[in-house]
């Protein structure tokens, strides 16, 4: 079934500066008992999506459905299904217990006060915050409070799950400990996980699917195997020495699609990662390269990343992108 | 719904005495407020006296009204910080989300409420003390089973009144990203001026009156006084102009907040961030 659709979906913000197209006509399904990513780099729209998903925020047009309902003409029904949590480090009330702060939510959405225990308890005890409960949330260390903020999203026992950057600044423990729980989740509790992320790893990790998104439009949907394998084109990372930091812009490159470079001052070292139109173009990169008297120690042909079909797609890196670099 | 407003409930107490002992929050808190009613009184005592016109019952007047002043002035806030701390600490955007707002204003305003009016009801005692001790007078107020019942019965309908004024300062507090902290202070001083607390509103020039009129914290100070102070006579009348006004302002108040949810949500202030 399909738990999550949108349609069209599109949210313009009038700012000082004109009007801002921040999702534009955004149309995809997501199924029940699936981890859906959505991944692209700061300012891609992300949050915009789940807040209008979440009924925090009204779409200018388009339609969205959660758990079958409108999330517009149906807001209640909506609420009654989802849990959310967004990445911000300081969610909850500082001046209650971790317990008390689980126990409030579960309230709100009218939990029996013996299932919201046992709720509490469960959760705590998959992400490992059992002895934390008791604790006043202000004296809670940050990757304790992290996991805290996701565990909350399942209190309603919710058959949709938004996460916004969940592993934001989260250590790698906890992280790993919170990719385990939305895969059981979806898995075992067919729940449908709905997770924005910048994170590749994560979006490989732990997605069935992934949206690749960028300025509030989506390039591509599908697995990341089939998002990779439809990635034909070769992908190459050069190892050269400090002068590689001159190339600001591989796309300039001829017979580079995009690009990324990584200038490693301490080792007066440059990682120029490509993707190349075909195999043709490595020897005329090599010569381009030489011709710049850069040396490249080395060179090979590499695995793609979800990254390398972002750039594939935009012609841009996630960082690129994030400082505004245009295509 | 009543689960929801429960557990706010219980979540507003343990914001208001959690921090510490829950008499010594009551202590502290009384300390001011006693400190404001006294203010008054002797303001009043040294004046009147110097044109030897010092007179009791002008003292009781303003005991009753002081107290139950500071008892409004000091819990309609509650819905106004539930909603800029929350989204601070973005417990607000998740209460929204999980349909439960307005129980969670409510909740947190009946619990200041119960804050507040054991601070005004000690208040309303240490400073009837308190004058006797310090002036020697011995204030005519009639603390009997029922005097203090109709006393309670009209701060309980004062807290209608203050849940609709809650709700008009929280439909101000989602649109704001940065709160006025000047606004408790003109809000509370236009109570202070227009609500009979210590002066009658006959004193004002005219057409200022009818502002005292209409206000619901007007009709439930007076009714106070006449349950403490007398005639009892005065008291149904002032209640249910309290409970009706009450009532107008509760409904205007839900309506401005709803209102304002809807234009959060299409702008995106719900979850927009307080800095
Ligand atoms: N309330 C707002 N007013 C104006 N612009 C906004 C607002 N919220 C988001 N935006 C803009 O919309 C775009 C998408 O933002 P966002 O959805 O937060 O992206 P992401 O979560 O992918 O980083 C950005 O350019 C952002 O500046
Ligand atoms: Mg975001």
């Amino acid at each position: 079934m399909a738990n999550v659709v949108a349609e069209n979906l599109t949210r313009v913000f009038e700012t000082k500066s004109g009007r801002l197209l921040a999702l534009d006509s955004v149309s995809f399904e997501v199924q029940t008992g699936e981890v859906f990513g959505l991944l692209g780099p700061n300012g891609a729209g992300k949050t915009t999506l789940i807040r209008i998903l979440t009924t925090l925020l009204l779409p200018t047009y388009g339609r969205a459905l959660v758990g079958g309902f409108d999330v517009v003409k149906e807001a209640k029904k909506v609420r009654s299904i989802i849990g959310f949590s967004s990445s911000s480090e300081r969610v909850g009330f500082d001046f209650v217990t971790a317990r008390r702060n689980l126990w409030f939510f579960s309230q709100l959405y009218g939990t029996p006060t013996g299932e919201a225990n046992r709720r509490i308890e469960e959760l705590a005890a998959l992400l490992e915050f059992q002895d934390q409960l008791d604790r006043k949330l202000y004296t809670l260390t940050t990757g304790y409070r992290q996991r805290l903020n996701i565990a909350r999203a399942f209190i309603n026992d919710p058959q949709v799950v938004f996460f916004d950057e969940p592993t934001n600044g989260m250590d790698v423990f906890s992280a790993k400990k919170v990719r385990e729980l939305f895969v059981k989740e979806a898995k075992t509790n067919s729940r449908t996980i709905f997770l924005a992320t910048h994170n590749m790893f994560e979006a490989e990790e732990v997605c069935d699917r992934v949206a690749i998104i960028d300025r509030g439009r989506i390039l591509a949907i599908d697995s990341p195997e089939n998002l990779k394998s439809s990635l034909s084109k070769p992908v190459v990372l050069f190892e050269t020495d400090i002068a590689g930091a001159s190339i600001s812009d591989p796309t300039r490159l001829d017979g580079v699609v995009g690009g990324t470079i990584k200038v490693d001052n301490e080792n007066e070292t440059a990682k120029i990662r490509v993707i190349l139109r075909d195999e043709d173009f490595l020897e005329r990169v090599l010569q381009l390269l030489e011709k710049r008297g850069i040396r490249v120690f080395n060179y090979q042909r590499i695995e793609p990343t979800l990254e390398d079909v972002f750039i594939s797609l935009v012609g841009a890196g996630f960082a690129e992108r994030e400082r505004g670099i245009e295509a | 719904m009543i689960r929801k407003l429960a557990a706010s409930i219980m979540l507003g107490l343990e914001r208001e005495f959690g921090w510490t002992f829950p008499p010594l929050v009551i202590l502290l808190s009384m300390i001011p407020a006693t400190a404001g009613v006294l203010t008054a009184v002797m303001v009043y005592w040294v004046g009147a006296s110097a044109a030897d016109r010092a007179d009791p019952r002008w003292v009781a007047f303003l005991i009753v009204g002081a107290s139950l002043y500071t008892h409004f002035a000091s819990y309609i806030w509650a819905p106004l910080s539930a909603v800029s701390e929350g989204k601070a600490s973005y417990t607000y955007p998740l209460v929204f989300i999980s349909h439960s707002s307005l129980s969670y204003i409510a909740g947190r305003v009946v619990a200041s409420f119960i804050e507040s009016s054991f601070t005004a009801v000690l208040a309303l005692g240490a400073a009837t003390l308190a004058v006797k001790a310090l002036l020697g007078v011995t204030l005519e107020l009639s603390f009997t089973p029922l005097s203090i019942a109709l006393f309670s019965i009209g701060m309980i309908v004062g807290l209608l009144a203050a849940l609709g004024l809650g709700l008009m300062l929280a439909a101000y507090a989602i649109f704001v990203t940065r709160l006025e902290w000047g606004l408790p202070v003109y809000i509370s001083g236009i109570l202070m001026i227009f609500s009979e607390a210590i002066f009658p509103s006959s004193a004002l020039p005219a057409p200022l009156p009818i502002i005292a009129e209409s206000l619901p914290f007007t009709h439930i100070i007076r009714a106070a006084r006449a349950a403490l102070i007398g005639p009892l006579s005065l008291y149904p009348a002032e209640i249910l102009a309290a409970a009706l006004l009450g009532f107008a302002w509760f409904l205007t108040g839900l309506a401005v907040y709803t209102y304002s949810e809807g234009i959060g949500r299409r702008r995106g202030y719900i979850d927009y961030r307080v800095v």
